[in-house]
């Protein structure tokens, strides 16, 4: 057979459903073996390739199977960058597929040529150029591996158009060995014990929760740990979801905009457990008055994050959800009624300072807390909620009470915004059953807002809510805060989104009176295929608590 | 404090190792001071020896980076003898 159908052939092998791509000169080969496989392989057609690799992330993300995105040589390749950079830095496996020039003309600037390996190295867990066709069943065979095992990112395969037309013989290795790649590590019993020790002798313990936990798709584990030590858990942004918002030991969000309560007692904390997080500057404020008073547990994946931001006493290396099933045999429960209850406090003075007023739906000005709270009421917190960047992500995370696992999905670690409508479309490809709807603000829509075309190709029922508050208003908010009110370039002269998405072949709603908006969400959630809702928002709402740059968790401001 | 260091680095000899390893470098504002790679034909790997004058805790921090580079076998960092610093200094007037 061709390079092209042994990469679909592999493609099979990986048991990939479907694809998100964009055809062009250097990867034709490879289309043209796509349009025999059409019943095989679901190929949609984005309508620009940094959509393509968001989409993969969002199928990623959703299923934990890893998105694939393909691309052409050139501008194809180079504009999948910032979808790359982004998996890299939230641990998303997506495999990237390039085409590239013909093997003869590499190097020499031909046209559509981009060292692309040079441009992505630093941004993969591992890359690769294919010059010949016969190494492609080992190469994909590899490259799946390394971006779904140990802690997952992206990988990209390049190959040059004359590897897609020659001719090979296909052969898909059953297993792949790395000499220097173990990502299966084994925690030592000792270490664990060790670990229960320090737990059980603790008076204020608290695990924080990251993205590591989903990942390995230990929640349960989580779960069972902390009820049967009784211990209080927070979780950073990517652990959202992870944990059921109603359980008596959830304290909330971690981080610069997460709740009052578990950023101030990070500092009480005598022990911290830290499950598949990486202590990001977001979560921790400034190091040097971060949880001094606890020892602190770190449980990874990753060996190259333990002691990177946070000293830590005892690290336990392996995946979270081994780790946790040999903790939980070893810990006991203990009282820890009294420091439970500190949680409460900070929790109700949060409620009465920055929550109630933000929830209530007022009569004239609709707030964007008061939009995500309804939503997540009229939803039972059952969807994937899938958030852009900027103050509609923070209020996302905070306000919707997630029942769910896997179901808050945002670009954290690159906060790149124009992520969340693409990151939909392979959201819903990977979970078509469950209602999938778009956090976005006003900015944001409009970066990859031509996605909207693709929503309409497929008719994929990806729900869309804009918070449009005429701002870029997470920058807004900080000129307002640290800059003197002095409002460089924010506000925005916006388009009819209205008509945008008409002219899209999209349905869409306007609503800017409170009393309309039920009725406007039971439409949005009722709709058959894509449609928008805009609402028009207080323009200049702030989202707190906040910890400012430099401050330390226990300087969380409420106003 | 700051000393020099030996980093010493075992990969399989395969393109692109030494351009991840520079990167991590470069990304920490690490200058290299010297630096040799040689294969082994026999165990089919590639040896890196890179001298670098920066604290411990840097070191081990990059050192951990290097680890996780997939070809990477081994990564190790020594403060570097008198010994090792004369043996490279030979390695470098080598002409071929
Ligand atoms: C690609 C990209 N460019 C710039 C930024 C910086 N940035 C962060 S939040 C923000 C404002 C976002 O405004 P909008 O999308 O309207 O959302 P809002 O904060 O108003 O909810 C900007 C410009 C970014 N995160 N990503």
């Amino acid at each position: 057979m061709t390079g092209a159908q042994a990469v679909l052939e592999s493609l099979l092998k990986e048991h990939v459903k479907v694809i998100f791509g964009y055809p062009g000169g250097a990867i034709m080969p490879v289309y043209d073996a796509l349009y025999d496989y059409k019943d095989k392989l679901n190929h949609i057609l984005v309508r620009h390739e940094q959509a393509a690799g968001h989409a993969a992330e969002g199928y990623a993300r959703v299923t934990g199977k890893p998105g694939v995105a393909l691309a052409t040589s050139g501008p194809g390749a180079t504009n999948l960058v910032t979808a790359i950079t982004d998996a890299m830095l939230d641990s998303v496996p997506i495999v990237c597929i390039t085409g590239q020039v013909a093997t003869s003309l590499l190097g020499t600037d031909a046209f559509q040529e981009a060292d692309i390996i040079g441009v992505t190295t630093p941004i993969t867990k591992w890359n690769y150029q294919i010059t010949k066709a016969s190494e492609i069943a080992e190469v994909f065979a590899k490259a799946f591996y390394i971006s779904q095992t140990g802690r997952p990112g992206p990988v990209l395969i390049d190959i040059t158009k004359s590897a897609q037309m020659e001719q090979c013989i296909f052969k898909y290795p059953k297993n792949v060995r790395l000499q220097g790649y173990h990502p299966k590590t084994v925690s030592d019993l000792a270490v664990i014990k060790k670990v229960a020790e320090i737990v059980n002798q603790a008076k204020k313990p608290f695990l924080l929760m990251g993205h590591g936990v989903l990942i390995a798709n230990a929640e349960e584990e989580v779960k069972k740990l902390v009820e049967k030590a009784n211990i209080p858990v927070a979780c950073t942004l990517h652990g959202l979801s992870g944990f059921p918002t109603g359980h008596r030991l959830y304290k909330g969000m971690l981080g610069m905009h997460g709740n009052y309560g578990p950023n101030v007692l990070t500092n009480s904390a005598d022990v911290i457990i830290a499950v598949g997080m990486r202590f990001d500057d977001r979560v921790t404020g400034d190091v040097s008055r971060y949880a001094k008073n606890a020892r602190i547990i770190h449980i990874d994946i990753d060996p190259a994050e333990f002691n990177k931001n946070i000293p830590v006493e005892v690290a336990i290396l392996g995946d979270a959800k081994k780790a946790l099933q040999e903790l939980e045999k070893y810990v006991s429960y203990k009282n820890h009624e009294e420091w439970l209850t500190r949680f409460d406090s900070y929790k109700e003075e949060e409620y009465k300072q920055v929550i109630e007023k933000e929830i209530t739906l007022k009569a004239e000005k609709l707030t964007m807390a008061s939009v995500v709270n309804l939503l997540s009421e009229m939803t039972k917190g059952e969807a994937v909620i899938v958030a852009d960047v900027g103050q509609n992500q923070m209020i996302a995370a905070r306000y919707y009470k997630f029942q769910q696992s896997n179901s808050y999905i945002t670009s954290g670690g690159l906060g790149t915004m124009g992520f969340a409508l693409p990151a939909a479309m392979g959201a819903k490809m990977g979970v078509p059953n469950r209602q999938v709807i778009v956090i976005v603000g006003d900015g944001g829509f409009q970066m990859n807002i031509q996605e909207l075309a693709t929503l309409a190709q497929e008719k994929l029922p990806v729900k869309v809510i804009i918070l449009n508050n005429n701002f870029l208003g997470m920058v807004r908010q900080w000129q307002e805060l640290f800059f003197a009110k002095r409002y460089s370039f924010v506000d925005l002269k916006n388009p009819n989104f209205v008509d945008v998405c008409k002219g899209f072949f999209v349905d869409a709603e306007k609503v800017d009176k409170p009393a309309a908006l039920r009725e406007a969400l039971e439409k949005l959630l009722a709709a058959e295929g894509p449609r928008v809702l805009e609402v028009v928002v207080e323009k200049e709402e702030k989202v707190f608590p906040m910890m400012p740059t430099g401050a330390s968790v226990s300087e969380m401001r409420l106003v | 404090m700051k000393k020099i260091y030996l980093c010493t680095i075992l990969s399989e000899d395969k393109p692109g190792v030494l351009y991840r390893v520079a990167d991590i470098f470069l990304r920490r504002k690490i200058n290299i001071e010297g630096i040799i790679s040689v294969k082994n034909k026999e165990e089919k790997l590639s040896k890196i020896s890179i001298f670098v004058e920066e604290t411990q805790e840097a070191v081990d921090k990059t050192i951990r980076q290097i680890d996780r580079i997939i070809e990477v076998v081994n990564a190790v960092a020594k403060v570097a003898s008198i010994e090792d610093i004369k043996k490279f200094m030979k390695a470098g007037e080598i002409t071929i």
